[in-house]
């Protein structure tokens, strides 16, 4: 059941999805042609200045869509037929967070592969400069001795981004579905917002302050990955709190489990 | 292999067991100290004005409704997957999605239930003249209630929960709606129909529950109730004309 749960909110999430990105891939086609044919530098402009605002759409829209369909699909009318379907309310929220992280990871690898485009064949060319130290970043990587070090760090920086998407992703299930529930309903649609903010808030807050108060991080280099002391560090690299991100990990289990025990007990379908 | 004992037993094992069932919202109590046993295989009529807490208990029956006090069993499960696996519901309201087309609603269906007969559908779908591939959000209320009902009575669920399935549609839909459902339930299921439209459809049940301010105010077979020459209109009038006096 699990595997038809996740099968049919693919499908139906991408109804309000893939407008999104088949116009950022239809203006990717039509910029690189206009690099391709060497038209005009104005022309090339204009379809650069589109890419470069649907990449900043691409992050945002998608997780407003999500809010949107999670909230429909589970507590609007549609939540008639999602929940008398003969499936656990924890492998609902499975399927819908599988689904969400899932385009939210397209949409981040959408945005990297744009500004990749954008940084090679725009800024490269009105900077030739920039070029230039993309090619000695290249070679940089080249000439490392030990390569599983580039993989290890980019496998750290993948780890984390997949961290913060889960983050997000419980972030607004919990909020959506906390602003479902009396009291909060009565705030109507501003709730789940409210709720959010103040979540996100909350945990951005307390992030901060345990990665300062509990100094063991991770330093991560183009070079090396490796737990260090803040104190010693920070200057050549980034750090990256190891208590901060414990604590984000507890808090989206802990809403995970707190969204399903709400869904499971306390929602009524209005 | 069962004996005709067992057997005897689990047929007349209710379909629907609620003991001292309570709901409120906030201050405003719509089912106070329910208790209700309904046996399966009959059509029984859910009855009482708006407002007295019907929609409420079949909203907790079908698991739409989780914060309540009492005992709720389904087909000897409490709400949950194994009751909604069973369980064919029909609500007040459109549940599909813009984006679906009946075909895609069919498909849904025939995904996550069982008992789910897609020939079936497909060829109500055709009988009742919906188009195959014309999204939800175009349609017409009387299409996405046709489509709703098509999905529902190709189940051949255990039982089929129908909440004012005749509510806000013309004489000729309305019986276009009841022969739909008689001519698709499967015979052995039970069927709970509410409705506060009683003349329409009272020579279909086989037994009536009737709920006021939130208490069962009469829980009785038909034959029992025609007895005498009354129509369940007339019972009806009767009980609720008490009611609200008592109330």
């Amino acid at each position: 059941m699990l595997g038809k749960l996740i099968k049919n909110d693919f499908i139906a999430s991408a109804h309000s999805m893939l407008g999104i990105y088949l116009a950022t891939l239809a203006v990717g086609v039509v910029t690189a042609i206009t690099y391709a044919f060497e038209s005009p530098a104005i022309i090339q402009g204009i379809v650069t200045v589109a890419l470069l605002i649907l990449s900043f759409a691409i992050l945002i829209i998608p997780i407003f869509q999500l809010l949107s369909y999670f909230n429909k699909s589970l507590y609007s009318n549609q939540g008639y037929l999602s929940y008398t379907l003969p499936v656990k309310s924890r492998n609902l929220l499975f399927s819908k967070a599988v689904v969400s992280f899932s385009w939210i990871t397209l949409s981040y690898a959408f945005y990297i592969g744009i500004y990749t485009f954008i940084i090679k064949y725009f800024f490269a060319k009105m900077d030739p400069a920039i070029l230039e130290q993309l090619e000695t970043i290249y070679d940089m990587i080249d000439t490392l001795p030990d390569k599983s070090v580039i993989f290890k760090v980019i496998a750290v920086v993948l780890l984390l981004a997949f961290v913060e998407i889960l983050v997000l992703v419980s972030q607004i299930f919990f909020s959506i579905t906390l602003s479902n529930i009396k009291p909060l309903n009565q705030l109507g649609g501003a709730g789940g917002v409210i709720l959010f903010v103040a979540i996100f808030l909350a945990m951005f807050t307390a992030f901060i302050n345990l990665t300062q108060y509990f100094p063991l991080s991770l330093y991560v280099t183009s070079s090396k990955v490796m737990l260090v002391d803040n104190a010693m560090y920070g200057t050549s690299g980034t750090l990256i709190g190891i208590a901060g991100i414990i604590f984000q990990v507890i808090c989206t289990v802990a809403m995970f489990i707190g969204t399903n025990y709400l869904m499971k007990k306390k929602i009524n379908i209005k | 292999m069962a004996s005709i004992v067992e057997m005897d037993e689990i047929y007349s094992a209710p379909i629907i067991d609620v003991k001292n069932l309570s709901k409120s919202y906030g201050k405003n109590q719509v089912l106070n100290n329910v208790s209700v046993s309904l046996k399966p295989g009959q059509i029984i009529g859910l009855l009482g004005p708006n407002g007295c807490g019907k929609t409420s208990l079949i909203k907790i029956l079908t698991g739409l409704i989780n914060d309540y006090s009492g005992d709720v069993k389904v087909n000897g499960y409490k709400p949950g997957v194994e009751s909604k696996a069973v369980v064919a519901y029909l609500p007040e309201k459109t549940y599909l999605a813009d984006w679906m087309r009946p075909i895609d609603a069919i498909n849904y269906f025939d995904d996550f239930f069982a008992d789910f007969d897609k020939e079936k559908a497909l060829a109500m779908m055709q009988h009742f003249n919906l188009p195959m591939k014309q999204k939800a959000k175009t349609m017409s209320k009387g299409m996405q209630e046709k489509l709703q009902l098509l999905l529902v009575m190709s189940r051949k669920a255990k039982l089929y929960i129908l909440d004012e399935p005749l509510g806000g549609v013309d004489p000729a839909a309305r019986s276009f709606i009841l022969d739909t459902i008689m001519q698709n339930y499967s015979k052995n299921s039970t069927v709970l129909l509410s409705t506060h439209l009683i003349h329409d459809v009272e020579r279909i049940f086989d037994h009536v529950l009737m709920i006021g301010k939130g208490q069962v105010l009469l829980d009785e077979d038909t034959d029992k109730l025609k007895a005498d020459g009354r129509t369940i209109e007339d019972v009806f009038k009767e009980v609720f004309h008490f009611a609200w006096e008592v109330n």
